[in-house]
């Protein structure tokens, strides 16, 4: 039986990491993943926003239906937060 | 300029902590080159990085952001937008961009607009000074200005140090997200001088 699991390469705050994950299952699953195999901790995972080519990605959305190449590799990071109004 | 700042870290630790930063940067370099990111200088505690809009043509250097890791990461990164050329600290006034984020406006801030009108949005710009002859400074978690400022006393460094807030290519990120990424074009301005008249042929 295919394995239906896929290996996906995050980088949080710079760091590389491969994150295991089920290809029918919210982006948004990747993220708590991906910050604990890097010991990034301190912000939920609300707080954080994966990014591919520049662009941000929804979380909410699948992970087979962004249709990443093997090669892929996503930006995990810290949104700006609270700032801009010193 | 950067206040001068008594190291209190072990000197050792702050550099392996900046060689980490760099090294992970170097490993990724062509994707960061991809999105017009590259590194003009890295010496301890010193980064300076270019970014510039790839995506317009012909392509811009837009600015630089000069990075000092001193005492990291006791304290977060000294952080400032600086010449791409020169590594010298813009002025406000002088700005390539401030860095406008969009954030939910007050309702019925427009003038005559009842209140409760739907939230409006506004361009609040992340990189605040107190003049326009002043450096400005990012004002974001994980940036050592922002924390040194009286005004932010209740968000220290210490609860934002171990999400990764003070990192180079998360920084990075939110620079080129609010700086760079949104160009889409270039502003041009024509000055028309008229210089003669046209004429037809001289008669005979």
């Amino acid at each position: 039986m295919p394995d239906p699991q896929i290996d996906i390469t995050v980088i949080v705050n710079g760091q590389p990491t491969v994150v295991r994950a089920n290809p029918n299952a919210p982006l948004l699953t990747v993220v708590p993943k991906a910050l604990e195999q890097t010991h990034t901790t301190g912000q939920p995972p609300e707080n954080w926003e994966l990014n591919y080519e520049g662009k941000v990605l929804d979380p909410a959305q699948k992970i087979e239906s962004f249709h990443f190449p093997a090669d892929a590799k996503l930006f995990l990071n810290l949104k700006a937060g609270i700032g801009g109004g010193a | 300029m950067v206040e001068a700042h008594r190291q209190v870290t072990d000197p050792r630790v702050s550099r392996a902590k900046f060689e980490r930063e760099i090294r992970e940067f170097r490993r990724l370099a062509g994707s960061y080159r991809e999105r017009g990111w590259f590194l003009a200088e890295a010496t301890f505690p010193v980064v300076v990085a270019v970014l510039a809009a790839h995506q317009v043509k012909p392509s811009s250097l837009v600015l630089g952001v000069r990075f000092d890791y001193a005492d990291y990461d006791f304290r977060p990164p000294s952080v400032q937008i600086v010449d791409p050329f020169t590594a010298v600290p813009y002025a406000t006034r002088d700005l390539p961009t401030n860095l406008p984020r969009a954030v939910p406006g007050a309702p019925g801030q427009i003038a005559g607009v009842p209140e409760g009108f739907p939230v409006t949005r506004v361009a609040q710009p992340l990189l605040q000074s107190y003049g326009p002859e002043e450096v400005p400074f990012l004002c974001i978690p994980g940036v050592r200005e922002y924390h040194d400022h009286p005004g932010h006393s209740g968000d220290a460094w210490e609860l934002h140090r171990r999400s990764g807030a003070g990192r180079l290519v998360r920084l990075l990120e939110v620079i080129d997200r609010y700086g760079t990424a949104p160009i889409t074009g270039y502003n041009v301005q024509l000055q028309v001088k008229i210089t003669g008249f046209q004429a037809a042929e001289a008669p005979e």
